[in-house]
């Protein structure tokens, strides 16, 4: 597990996020993380370096999520793409910062999986072709997939683009 | 990355890391799955021997009835089923973890394939009428050999026969439901693959 334990280290917090992307906070989520985690370790030795090591966690990643989402929807179980959490108690500052980022991942779980997955490898930093690469889809498709995919978002976050370009909060 | 890009990832890095060992979880699960593994394959060998034994108690005896030896078949037929069953499961979960290295279309596109496969061989109209035939032509041959041997004062322990002629139809009954839920659960996989499917590839064809 040695080389599980530096994925781990470097991706870790990465594999959250992306589980974000599937499931809502919870017990489920956790699930997926662990899910997720042993799948790496399994995956890793047949990693042979014709691939960047981190496109490679993602594109498992994405692929246990994508498992998981066949199941819970073969198994009947409620639509839970847009679920939020409920609010925790805590200083103010730190319960907005909280809604706010479930808010953003509560919208993102209601986008179309093509262009959440997208999306989410947009916002994790990751290249147009590196995108690309974890999809296996063109550069071109990655732009315009990406384009629609943001549009998607300003509107279920409610923002809207002004003239100059900003966006804004309604 | 823009102004607006850039706001988003902020946010959406902010999520925090669960509070969660992965290593400490990823390990245990590992361990879990192995032990299962373990357990099944020690479980089968157990069985296995325990019936060898018992046969080879019952030959050195000289008391191997004709019940005994419908026992052997269907103990030869469960060794087969059971090989074909751990070989298949194998090969699926190797299948699996290869395809998670694949890109997401591939990998739905396979997930389907396997899915569609399983469902056939489950719903083959042959298969399930040959099972059907040879199972409903064994058990009414067993229950009749059986009434004889009782009838003729041959059986030497007719509870035995009787529990094993009821283990044998229990298991086919059990078989039976499994594969319904089976071909059930398959359906409906197949489906949310289906729609998952059809969401991968609105993208490109130009909707969301």
């Amino acid at each position: 597990m040695a080389d599980a334990d530096r994925v781990f280290a470097e991706f870790g917090a990465m594999l959250s996020r992306v589980a974000a992307m599937y499931a809502p906070p919870g017990a489920d989520r956790e699930d997926l993380v662990q899910e997720m985690a042993v799948a790496l370790v399994r995956a890793l030795p047949r990693h042979r370096g014709d691939s960047s090591l981190r496109t490679y966690v993602y594109r498992i990643a994405h692929n246990c999520g994508i498992r998981r989402l066949a199941r819970r929807r073969a198994a009947g179980a409620p639509l839970d793409e847009a679920v939020v959490a409920a609010p925790t108690p805590g200083p103010e500052r730190e319960v907005a910062a909280r809604e706010g980022v479930e808010r953003l991942a509560s919208a993102v779980r209601t986008l179309p999986l093509g262009a959440r997955q997208v999306l989410v490898l947009a916002l994790e930093g990751l290249t147009h072709a590196e995108i690309g690469e974890v999809l296996g889809l063109a550069e071109n498709v990655v732009s315009v997939r990406l384009h629609r995919a943001r549009a998607a978002l300003r509107a279920l976050l409610g923002e809207v683009a002004d003239e100059t370009g900003e966006r804004h909060g309604r | 990355m823009d102004d607006e890009l850039r706001r988003w990832a902020a946010t959406w890095k902010q999520m925090e890391g669960l509070d969660m060992d992965i290593v400490r979880r990823a390990q245990s699960a590992y361990r879990i799955d192995a032990v299962r593994q373990l357990l099944e394959v020690l479980g089968a060998g157990v069985g296995v021997v325990g019936f060898a034994w018992w046969l080879g108690w019952k030959l050195s005896r000289g008391e191997v009835s004709a019940v005994d030896w419908v026992l052997v078949g269907a103990e030869c037929c469960a060794l087969v089923y059971l090989g074909v069953f751990f070989r298949n499961s194998a090969r699926q979960r190797a299948k699996s973890r290869e395809l998670l290295s694949d890109t997401p279309q591939s990998l739905v596109n396979d997930l389907m394939q396997v899915h569609e496969r399983e469902l056939h061989a489950w719903v083959n109209k042959w298969a399930l009428a040959t099972c059907g035939l040879v199972g409903v032509t064994g058990i009414a041959w067993t229950v009749i050999t059986t009434i004889r041997a009782n009838a003729a004062g041959k059986l030497q322990s007719p509870a035995l026969a009787w529990g094993a002629l009821c283990f044998l139809v229990l298991s086919l009954v059990a078989l039976a439901v499994f594969g319904r839920y089976r071909v059930r659960f398959l359906r409906r996989e197949l489906s949310s693959l289906r729609d998952i499917q059809r969401e991968l590839d609105a993208s490109e064809r130009g909707g969301l």
